[in-house]
């Protein structure tokens, strides 16, 4: 999930009882005809924030009046947590019954009311994938449409495993019938090689990834720890729950966050596919669902010519662990991202271009948009660079102890101001800590 | 594994047979019959794992005396791959027994039909190296599972 551009300047107005609540619930085609047509503009600036809002109405009806195009198909496939989660609604027009029984993820009102618990597998098995997080990737898709291509999204529900997944969306791809290029970020980039990996290649015209954990990443460590900043930010709203709980109730029980925990010779004397190799606290990993890890990360397509990667560099990003008397520690660079490690991103053979943006906020990046519009219609781009200089730069260590204490103290959404509301959803996984707890990062 | 594993220098113990199933569609005409017989799979497509999996081979075998057609532009690389592709409505597919009863995806979409008796199935084993220093162990691990057969039925 990526958070939104910065947040607006301008305060916002005071979220009425509905608020941005309807920008939360509605369906991805609705919020992109409502930002065409100017409807539920309330709703919508305080959803993207002022400037995002002014923007993206006027991409989106500029998206409307470009010319259809019978090229090939491009699906959007977003990255973990990414996906909104939630009872898809039966029917069109139909009322949703209460919150609970639409979108949970990702709404603060829910987040507030200690309803994430609803998500843990496999007795959440029942919430579904109704769409992508619009602030995150609805940019790039108008870019695309107005760029001529075919674009749509392929939302998925990211708690599952990569290789149900990956059938998943190659079923997709296979009952369609026609090629399609996949523009993939983050785990995203493991479905689409997991899928790749089943289809015939001519139904995967091409492959462009955006920061893909191809070797893994240490943020599914901190997750499973309880000790990710995002982990903690949520956990911070949550007027129920600390981090800890949700790690070990909730987070633990997504197989897709194990299968993309760095496999071996990645990690210095360590097995972290080994229960044996954790910290022995908890919220610690599910052994059952740790076994299944390195048949999972079987299962991805070879490096071909059809796939690229764009990656991102210049963050400070977590590139190694070891045991301590605390749990983990961790050793952070700038050799990354700010979640994946530059290494871990790379493969041999795979074409790279170099960008210095965070993780998140890839598919965001108007040169990252700019590049995947050249790449989806010449297939080669001169808007990024395909050399990076490694930084040498010091390396910073944090432990889980040091994580656990900060960001500690819980948050109000309700008594936030408006302004505070979007800061705080803003930043929501961005590094940094929520304003509210008033702590230098470093 | 399933036997027979048919290669020099290892020994293995029989632990017991489980029948194959048919894995439909939700809304395959196959699906109105309550049983299947082998012949009824006649014209249609199979989805099978790719080389090297037995389950690949006894899957044709069992198809062996039908013209059944198989899709072939596919790699299925696991199970889990099959049940998607079927409930995609790709195509049909074998199922052995255990991969139905206790598999951890969602069957949701997917029917599962028995064979009419007496059904085809596939006889699964213990496999190890002759020179293998842990017969003993090996042989209590295979009576557990003996048990727990015989209590199952």
């Amino acid at each position: 999930m990526a958070r939104r551009r910065p947040a607006a300047r301008v305060a916002s107005r005071p979220l009425s009882a509905k608020g941005a609540d309807w920008a939360f619930h509605a369906g991805d085609d609705e919020v992109l005809d409502a930002l065409a047509n100017g409807r539920q503009t309330e709703s919508l600036r305080e959803y993207f924030g002022a400037p995002a809002y002014a923007e993206l109405s006027a991409l989106a009806a500029a998206a409307r009046a470009a010319k259809k195009s019978a090229a090939p198909r491009v699906l959007i496939l977003p990255g973990i947590m990414g996906s909104k989660l939630g009872h898809p609604m039966r029917h069109a027009g139909a009322k949703p019954r209460g919150r609970a029984a639409d979108v949970l993820w990702i709404d603060p009102l829910q987040i507030a009311a200690g309803n994430l618990t609803a998500l843990a597998l496999p007795s959440g098995r029942s919430l579904k994938a109704v769409g992508v997080l619009l602030f995150s990737y609805a940019r790039l898709k108008l870019q695309l449409q107005i760029a001529g291509c075919n674009a749509s999204f392929y939302s998925y529900d990211w708690r599952l495993g990569l290789d149900e997944l990956g059938a998943k969306l190659a079923a997709r791809i296979a009952r369609g019938g026609r090629p399609v290029i996949l523009v993939a970020h983050s785990m995203g980039g493991l479905v689409a090689r997991t899928a790749a990996r089943i289809l015939p290649k001519r139904l995967v015209r091409k492959l462009i990834m955006l920061g893909a954990p191809n070797s893994g990443s240490f943020a599914p460590v901190q997750a499973l720890r309880g000790t990710y900043p995002f982990v903690r930010k949520v956990a911070a709203l949550d007027r129920k729950h600390s981090a800890e709980y949700l790690a070990e109730s909730v987070f633990c029980t997504f197989p897709g966050l194990y299968h993309m925990l760095p496999p071996p010779q990645f990690v210095k004397d360590m097995d972290l596919f080994d229960v044996r190799c954790w910290p022995d606290d908890v919220p610690a990993p599910k052994p059952e669902i740790l076994g299944q890890v390195a048949a999972a990360r079987a299962g991805f397509a070879a490096v071909d010519s059809r796939m690229v990667h764009i990656v991102g560099v210049n963050q400070e990003t977590v590139v190694g662990l070891r045991r301590t008397a605390a749990g983990f520690e961790y050793a952070m660079d700038r050799n990354g991202d700010g979640t994946v490690p530059l290494s871990m991103a790379r493969l041999p053979k795979l074409k790279c271009y170099f960008v210095d943006e965070s993780h998140a906020d890839l598919a965001n990046n108007p040169r990252v948009i700019q590049a995947i519009i050249d790449l989806v219609r010449r297939g080669r781009t001169g808007t990024l660079p395909q050399r990076w200089r490694a930084k040498t730069g010091v390396v910073r260590r944090i432990d889980d102890a040091q994580l656990r204490a900060e960001g500690a103290e819980k948050i109000d959404w309700r008594r936030l101001t408006p302004a505070q509301r979007e800061a705080v959803f803003a930043q929501l996984d961005s590094g940094r800590l929520l304003p509210a707890a008033q702590h230098p990062v470093a | 594994m399933a036997l027979p594993a048919g290669q020099d220098g290892i020994e293995s113990r029989k632990l017991y047979e489980e029948d194959f199933t048919v894995a439909l569609p939700i809304d395959h005409p196959l699906g109105a019959k309550s049983t299947i017989k082998v012949q009824d799979l006649k014209g249609h497509t199979l989805l099978l794992l790719e080389d090297g999996h037995c389950l690949r081979d006894q899957a044709l075998e069992v198809c062996s005396r039908v013209d059944v057609r198989e899709a072939e532009d596919f790699r299925a690389t696991s199970l889990e791959t099959l049940r998607q592709m079927v409930i995609a409505g790709l195509g049909i597919t074998l199922l052995p027994e255990l991969a139905v009863e206790y598999s951890f995806g969602s069957q949701r979409g997917l029917a599962i039909r028995r064979f009419t008796k007496p059904a085809p199935s596939r006889t699964v084993g213990a496999v190890w190296r002759k020179s293998s220093t842990r017969a003993p162990v090996i042989a209590a691990v295979c009576d557990v599972v003996d048990r727990v057969v015989a209590s199952n039925g």
